[in-house]
């Protein structure tokens, strides 16, 4: 990877020289803007957000993130047709409505909302380093690369050999090993992930004196943040998920994926526990639960009020002021709980 | 006039040189070197070092109980001496008890014989308030909603417990709210803060105090949930005032 940088040690007396030179004849001379390295770029942080989960192997930058969001939805990664945004479609906030069943197992797809304020990926926390997230994707059972025609389709391409170059100090796309060259392509489409921010739902203008809730929203928020329903202890604001693991007693029986984190962790007290998800534009995001076996927001919260399983692997938290697992919602409340959920739909992030 | 003015030149650089000179030396009188002290926070039941996901303990109440998430506040510590003065500690700290490690440390306390300790297990009125804390995750996590009365959760104490059936069920022992700030009890200690002599102290947390003295708690007669119910988080409240011991 040296040989894509300019070698500082190497070069520090030139680089000294000619910086001399450049603020030297800056007074008599129209400055000619030399960027030989890429342009930092710093997330915008809404308020009361935590600190992004920044990392300092892959820090961000403008030409980074833009040759990301290039790679992210470009076929010119497979020879199948597919893109990153085939199973994390914008339409459904970078989610799928689709089960997914490559490799023979079923699951939703979780959408790939404020990412660059979460530790742990998947459902079961089976990853927890989003630059190399994708490194997987080049595989077989999905985009099937063929290395060979990947490297002369990006070699060719009017914009990526010169995105590559601003970004990475790529001079030679083709000049690069395989695995590296699926690196940093990972490492751009993690950046533009980390760079897409959500929190201009209604509910966050709501929250900065922007906007109203009708009586419906506001008597499903007071539902969502109340013992009456519950939700805020797993799905805490502002990114509505408290970046943990539970069992939401929605499996009776624990085999396969199923098991959840204790497919990670090996313990027994993780069997069943899944990553909360966030509930950001979760009106996009169907269908939901881990394996997708709820298909409507009405489900959810049917299942929630009076469905949650009664075993031993469920969440403390499941248990509820009547001493019981059940919420005992009325129609009424139940419609006013989705309601509220729909006013965290931030259409604006479709288009990021 | 010449003369003068090279005398008033002569006054005005020594009284800068002594200003400097002067100025250093009332800072360094006024920096107490290394008068620290590192507090650490243990669990346990009982006498029994607490492990997490272990259906191992029983209280007062009988209730066999396991634990699976421990979360509170200390705040206001305030260190009394054998003079009668206050050492008092504005700082919030938070502890989660599944960290290997979970330690306060107070600096600057001027030197003496310290020989009472007292704090907060929540957060006071003026800082019980939404946002008030950084906005981390830690902190996100304990936020109490504001239509409940907003602010932080002072304890999360979850695990499971055996019902009368034998059938393991959840309890959430939360506590929020200004009215339920716990005020512990202040505990003797026996501490000589000496300049460049940093000490610990050890704190020593019981579970089970939070199930007894005053109120003997039994899941299956008081509940196994807290929240927002101001009769049970009272019982609790009362309970903690006096979980921790000096070790």
């Amino acid at each position: 990877m040296e040989q894509m940088y300019l070698p500082l040690n190497k070069n520090i007396a030139g680089f000294v020289f000619i910086a001399s030179l450049f603020f030297a004849c800056k007074q008599n001379d129209t400055p000619k803007q030399v960027n030989t390295y890429p342009t930092p770029y710093e997330i915008s942080v809404p308020p009361g957000f935590p600190k992004p989960e920044l990392s300092s192997i892959n820090p961000l930058t403008v030409e980074g993130i833009q040759l990301g969001k290039m790679l992210y939805s470009d076929s010119i990664l497979s020879t199948n047709g597919r893109t990153c945004t085939s199973c994390h479609m914008p339409i459904n906030s970078f989610s799928s409505p689709i089960f997914n069943s490559w490799s023979g197992r079923k699951f939703s797809v979780p959408g790939h909302i404020n990412l660059g304020f979460k530790k742990q990926y998947n459902w079961d926390g089976s990853q927890e380093c989003l630059d190399t997230l994708a490194m997987d994707d080049f595989d077989p059972e999905f985009f099937n690369t063929n290395p060979e025609l990947l490297y002369r389709k990006l070699a060719a391409h009017p914009i990526y050999p010169t995105l590559f170059n601003q970004a990475f100090g790529i001079a030679a796309i083709s000049k690069v090993p395989y695995q590296e060259l699926k690196r940093k392509i990972s490492y751009s489409i993690a950046q533009y992930l980390r760079s897409k921010v959500t929190a201009n739902s209604k509910f966050d203008q709501y929250r900065n004196k922007k906007a109203l809730l009708n009586n419906l929203e506001y008597e499903g928020y007071v539902i969502f943040y109340s013992e009456k329903g519950d939700c805020f202890h797993c799905h805490s604001e502002p990114l509505y998920t408290d970046q943990q693991f539970h069992n939401n007693g929605v499996s009776d029986t624990y085999i396969g994926f199923d098991l959840g984190r204790q497919n990670i962790s090996n313990k027994e007290e993780d069997k069943g526990k899944f990553f909360t998800p966030t509930l950001r534009n979760i009106e996009l995001t169907a269908p939901y639960m881990h394996d997708g076996r709820f298909n409507t927001l009405e489900e959810v919260v049917d299942f929630y009020s009076d469905g949650v399983k009664d075993n031993q692997y469920v969440d403390p938290l499941m248990t509820k002021r009547n001493g019981t697992r059940k919420l005992n919602l009325t129609p009424l409340e139940k419609l006013q709980l989705i309601a509220f959920l729909k006013t965290l739909t931030d259409l604006d992030y479709l288009n990021k | 006039m010449k003369t003068r003015n090279q005398r008033l030149f002569v006054w005005l650089f020594s009284s800068l040189i002594l200003g400097v000179a002067c100025k250093k030396h009332v800072t360094l009188e006024t920096t107490k070197s290394n008068t620290n002290l590192r507090i650490e926070i243990n669990h346990f039941v009982d006498n029994v070092p607490l492990l997490f996901d272990s259906m191992l303990y029983t209280n007062k109440g009988g209730n066999k109980y396991s634990v699976t998430r421990l979360n509170y506040y200390l705040s206001n510590i305030i260190l009394s001496n054998d003079k009668g003065e206050n050492y008092n500690n504005s700082g919030t700290f938070y502890i989660n008890g599944r960290s290997t490690s979970n330690t306060i440390n107070l600096t600057e306390i001027p030197p003496g014989n310290y020989t009472s300790m007292r704090f907060l297990i929540g957060l006071n009125p003026t800082q019980n308030t939404s946002n008030s804390l950084e906005n981390n995750v830690d902190n996100l996590n304990m936020a109490w909603p504001e239509v409940i009365g907003g602010g932080y959760h002072f304890l999360k104490f979850e695990g499971y417990y055996l019902d009368s059936a034998r059938t393991k069920q959840g309890f959430t022992m939360h506590l929020g709210t200004n009215d339920m700030l716990v005020a512990h009890q202040s505990l003797p200690i026996s501490l000589l803060i000496e300049e460049n002599k940093p000490d610990t102290l050890g704190l020593q947390m019981n579970l089970n105090e939070w199930f007894q003295n005053p109120h003997t708690w039994n899941f299956n007669v008081d509940g196994n949930y807290t929240m927002a119910i101001p009769a049970l988080m009272t019982l609790l409240k009362n309970n903690g005032t006096d979980v921790f011991t000096i070790k």
